[in-house]
């Protein structure tokens, strides 16, 4: 495979996989938004809130994980 | 004194909305998840292929990166499954509050836990009076739930219908009455004790008198508060007076009756436009009357009916079918009987609050009267720190801090 098309499907898997942490942070920012707006009671909150939260983190977590994967790959691809 | 609030902003309804559309946004962002998903198990497809993902040695490294990604125990199948089970929680948990709270059983547990003292306390009055009447009263004063039971058990809402269409409603007469002058219809309010003093001011005019004030603020713009009195006659036939029972036995049922057309002419003849924030006020009938208004001026689009505040009134079969714009606050004495008479609780929806509290008179009147009873417990609302109530009051500020008041009267009576 030439280098110059396998660095460019690199950088094209790359660019999606950041496009999907950025939609996945952006979905995580909306739950904590709409969790701050929340009409809860308050024996539910106890539950809910702590649950809601470790739910948000695993998305920023994911998100995460899909950016360092895309720096990973653009960088394996220029190696390669 | 202590209240007890229902409904609201923070109330069931609302609460139970809200785990509904948590449960939503949790299932879009699986939605997103999934597809992340999707997207690294096609590359992990495509490695050594003709697509150029083919980087020799290194291409286990990259199978390595994308599996962590997409397979049974990615970051990314971790966090949608921990997504998906809160979702369903969240919907479950609605659901199932929805069912207990919704349960008639609520009513009757409800009912049946005063009922040992009020039996007690129907005792004790009857030995110290000899009184069976006061007795009653007291009774059901102290478990006024009975009345919601009995209510629902009689033939009376079957009734109500045919005889409704015995008594004659007329057409409305609206006659304006002149400004009122008085201090207290010059003084714009700054609280729930002072808008449900104005009605009180108004219930102790002639029969039919209803008032339209303008509050107008600083900066010019006004607000509407339109007060409306309850039941001055109990006839059934025909009688001028628009109050009498042909009123009550339609306004229950939520139809539109000669009453709330008075109300909308004098508003229209008071100058209230469809770009003025109106609230009504009501006292018991008035509060029905008020209920129906809001609800037929949301459909002509005539008026803007922001606020409803009632006092007393059995409203429970009518004011769910308010817009979710119109906010309500519905006032009910713990002992009063009157709001009970529909044999329903009012719903709750986060557009309907209502509070109950109050003091017992142990007498059917006394508990239903606006000074004795709705004033006090006006005065406990404006103190409480419940959110419901405060959201209610905080949507109402239009309304409450404004610099000058015009009051003018209107009677209203009926023609045939």
């Amino acid at each position: 495979v030439p280098t110059a098309t396998r660095i460019l499907a690199a950088h094209q898997l790359a660019a999606s996989l950041r496009e999907q942490a950025d939609l996945i942070r952006a979905r995580a920012q909306h739950l904590g938004t709409a969790g701050a707006d929340l009409r809860w009671h308050s024996s539910a909150a106890s539950f809910f809130r702590p649950s809601l939260d470790e739910a948000i983190g695993r998305l920023l977590r994911a998100a995460a994980v899909f950016d360092a994967s895309a720096d990973e790959i653009t960088a394996l691809a220029l190696v390669g | 004194m202590g209240i007890k609030v229902t409904g609201g902003a923070g109330g069931t309804r609302a609460f139970l909305d809200d785990l509904v559309g948590m449960s939503h946004l949790l299932r879009t962002a699986v939605a997103t998840l999934t597809q992340a998903e999707h997207l690294a198990e096609l590359g992990r497809l495509q490695i050594g292929g003709c697509s150029g993902l083919d980087m020799g040695p290194q291409n286990h490294r990259l199978d390595d990166i994308l599996a962590a990604l997409s397979g049974p125990s990615s970051v990314t199948r971790h966090a949608a499954t921990s997504a998906d089970a809160l979702a369903f929680l969240a919907k479950f948990a609605a659901d199932a509050y929805a069912n207990t709270d919704n349960g008639l059983m609520h009513m009757f547990t409800s009912a049946l836990s005063s009922l040992p003292v009020a039996l007690v306390k129907g005792g004790g009055r009857l030995l110290t009076t000899g009184n069976p009447i006061d007795a009653v009263q007291q009774v059901l004063t102290a478990d006024p739930e009975l009345v919601n039971l009995a209510a629902d058990a009689s033939p009376l809402p079957q009734l109500v219908g045919p005889a409704s269409e015995l008594c004659d409603d007329g057409y409305p007469i609206v006659t304006e009455t002149g400004i009122d002058d008085s201090c207290p219809a010059m003084t714009p309010p700054r609280s729930l004790n002072d808008i449900v003093s104005g009605l009180a001011e108004r219930n102790d005019g002639a029969s039919g008198e209803i008032s339209v004030s303008f509050v107008v603020a600083s900066d010019g713009s006004r607000h509407a508060i339109v007060d409306i009195p309850g039941t001055k006659s109990w006839s059934p036939g025909h009688t001028s007076d628009i109050t009498s029972l042909a009123t009550n036995l339609r306004a229950i049922q939520g139809r539109p009756t000669s009453y709330e057309q008075g109300v909308l002419d004098a508003m229209s003849e008071a100058g209230v436009t469809s770009h003025d924030d109106v609230m009504l006020v009501g006292h018991s009938e008035g509060g029905m009357v008020a209920v129906d208004a809001a609800r037929d001026a949301a459909v002509s689009g005539q008026f803007h009916v922001s606020h409803v505040v009632t006092a007393g009134a059995p409203i429970g079969k009518t004011v769910g079918s308010l817009p979710h714009t119109v906010q309500v606050l519905a006032l009910e004495d713990r002992g009063d009987v009157v709001p009970r008479l529909d044999g329903a609780d009012n719903p709750d929806r986060p557009n309907i609050t209502t509070v109950s509290g109050g003091p017992d008179h142990g007498s059917i009147g006394a508990n239903h009267n606006l000074s004795g009873s709705y004033l006090p417990l006006a005065r406990s609302v404006d103190a409480s720190d419940n959110v419901s109530v405060r959201q209610f009051m905080a949507g109402a500020a239009g309304f409450l801090d404004d610099e000058s008041m015009v009051t003018e009267r209107f009677v209203i009576t009926r023609g045939y």
